[in-house]
């Protein structure tokens, strides 16, 4: 072993130190952890390719666990009833139906609002299954890993017929469900007819902006609809769910075309932020720097790998010369940042990223 | 965006299941850090056992405060920020007295080191609480005197002082330890 300097021997040994822990620590821990919300969470958690955007993330969320309780309540009512559901003709409006079905159910938990939550998931109007549909997107990116959830959408839009053989396969998988507390479904349900029918194409991306290189996902409201996405830099893709990386900077807009309707999205990308620099005074990329045209302000927070802080700065130009604030040269490896940008077009974008410091 | 990927899990889904106290996304976040904490907590503990509580305190505090984290930095940067805190806080209850001792050991002759990590783990172990603590957050975490000093609620100046007498004790540790595998 080479023979080093105290403090570099230490850095050397100690960054990469990970002893195995007893086994059975983790059972301490968990013993000490709250118990966590309804177990139904994690099945409805979306884990498609859309689950890393957070800002879409929380109402899909919320939108999926709609649907699929509405139909987990449908479903048990159907099985409950049994054959006389499968008498109403199609055509007949869900209305008669959920009325015939109420005064058998005697479950308390059905009373009138989850009536009414039953009426608009009813299938018989294949419009608003189609809208709910379209407002969940995420679920046909997973679906192929989701059979339950893919089961219920095709009991919803199926006919009457199919209904039983499904709703009987759903049965053991959605025991639990109708534990689910009914006050939160109608106050989000009534949404649905809301977008019901004639909503106007609009397209849904990640982000309107970022540094290059970036990476966009663009869909439109109405997944069923063969939709086109022109990037506007010579990609096109006719993905439900389409994925485009911007590697320039510049400003681009997306265009969905659907059915002979448009709808457009402007994304700008900033000039990709340095991801390595060499403050060892030799003339080149001695300072990490940002320092671009397109960025009015920007303030950044640049940590080390144990979490300090060793850099913090405000403005239209920003440079860190790698070294720590008592003036100890920064060491040789990863650092992570946060940048918090306003374009002189006004987008404000938000990035994290690593740094490599050599010398 | 995070890109490591472990157990299908990324670190934003592991986080956000974290945030919802999933059991599974509990034990997929402790999994990916629980052994390089681990690591941390033996360099501020002066044996295993104090280690081990160390980590537990420090991991039940993690999901605690799991939705606080607000992607400052690296999610490994946060969660060292309160294993470290939490080896503080023991310490500060323990009420060590920051003695200014005239008792300086040698100077050192040489300044090179070559050590595996089990034995400099042990040396360091084997420091007083006082020196191994300031010598763990000036040497290896990269903290500034004046912080250092802030943390502990010492001087710049005491803290500057316990470092140099940490360091000249750990010193004389591994010369001795050295001379001890030359004998051999």
């Amino acid at each position: 072993m080479k023979p080093h300097k105290l403090e570099d021997q230490l850095k050397e040994n100690f960054s990469n130190f990970e002893p195995e822990v007893d086994p059975s620590l983790w059972t301490k821990i968990s013993s000490q952890l709250p118990a966590g919300p309804a177990p139904t969470q994690p099945v409805t958690e979306p884990s498609g390719v859309l689950s890393s955007i957070s800002s879409a993330g929380t109402w899909i969320a919320g939108t999926a666990a709609v649907i699929i309780s509405g139909a987990a309540i449908y479903l048990t009512l159907n099985t409950s009833t049994g054959p006389e559901t499968l008498k109403v003709p199609d055509s007949k409006p869900a209305v008669t139906k959920e009325e015939q079905i109420q005064p058998a159910e005697s479950n308390q938990e059905t009373s009138s609002p989850v009536k009414s939550e039953n009426i608009q998931v009813q299938p018989s109007d294949r419009k608003t299954s189609e809208s709910s549909q379209s407002l969940t997107p995420e679920n046909r990116s997973s679906g192929s890993d989701k059979p339950t959830e893919e089961e219920i959408r095709l009991s919803q839009n199926s006919t009457e017929s199919t209904v039983t053989p499904s709703a009987q396969d759903m049965n053991p998988v959605r025991a639990p469900k109708p534990e689910i507390p009914a006050t939160e479904k109608p106050k989000v349900d009534p949404s649905h007819p809301a977008n019901e029918s004639l909503v106007p194409l609009k397209i849904i991306t990640n982000t309107t902006g970022g540094f290059a290189p970036l990476t966009v996902t663009a869909m439109s409201n109405q997944a069923g609809k063969n939709s086109e996405f022109d990037f506007g830099d010579g990609n096109v893709s006719r993905n439900e769910s389409a994925t485009h990386t911007y590697r320039n900077a510049g400003i681009y807009t997306i265009t969905c075309s659907a059915d002979g309707r448009m709808s457009e999205q402007e994304i700008e990308v900033l000039d990709a932020l340095p991801t390595a620099f060499s403050p060892n005074g030799d003339g080149t990329n001695d300072v990490f720097e940002i320092n671009n045209s397109s960025i009015k302000e920007a303030e950044i927070n640049i940590y080390n790998r144990y979490g300090r802080k060793v850099y913090s700065g405000k403005g239209d130009h920003l440079s860190w010369n790698g070294q720590y604030d008592d003036g100890r040269p920064a060491e040789t490896g990863t650092y992570f940042y946060d940048i918090f940008a306003t374009s002189s077009r006004g987008g404000v974008y938000k990035q994290k990223g690593t740094l490599t410091l050599f010398r | 965006m995070s890109v490591s990927n472990t157990g299908g899990m990324s670190e934003e889904q592991l986080v956000d299941g974290c945030r919802k106290a999933e059991p599974a996304a509990q034990k997929g976040l402790y999994d990916r850090y629980s052994r390089k904490m681990f690591g941390v907590c033996l360099r501020y503990s002066g044996n295993r056992e104090e280690a081990e509580d160390l980590l537990q305190e420090a991991w039940v505090t993690v999901f605690g405060k799991i939705s606080s984290f607000k992607g400052e930095g690296s999610l490994e940067g946060w969660i060292r920020r309160i294993v470290i805190n939490t080896a503080l806080m023991h310490l500060r209850q323990k009420k060590i007295q920051w003695v200014d001792t005239d008792n300086v050991p040698d100077v050192i002759a040489t300044e090179m080191v070559s050590l595996e990590t089990r034995d400099l783990l042990l040396l360091i172990q084997e420091l007083p609480e006082g020196f191994r603590t300031v010598f763990n957050l000036y040497a290896i975490e990269g903290y500034s005197h004046s912080e250092i000093g802030n943390l502990l609620g010492i001087s710049e100046n005491t803290s500057k002082s316990q470092y140099s007498r940490a360091r000249a004790h750990l010193m004389n540790k591994v010369q001795r330890l050295n001379n001890a595998e030359t004998e051999k």
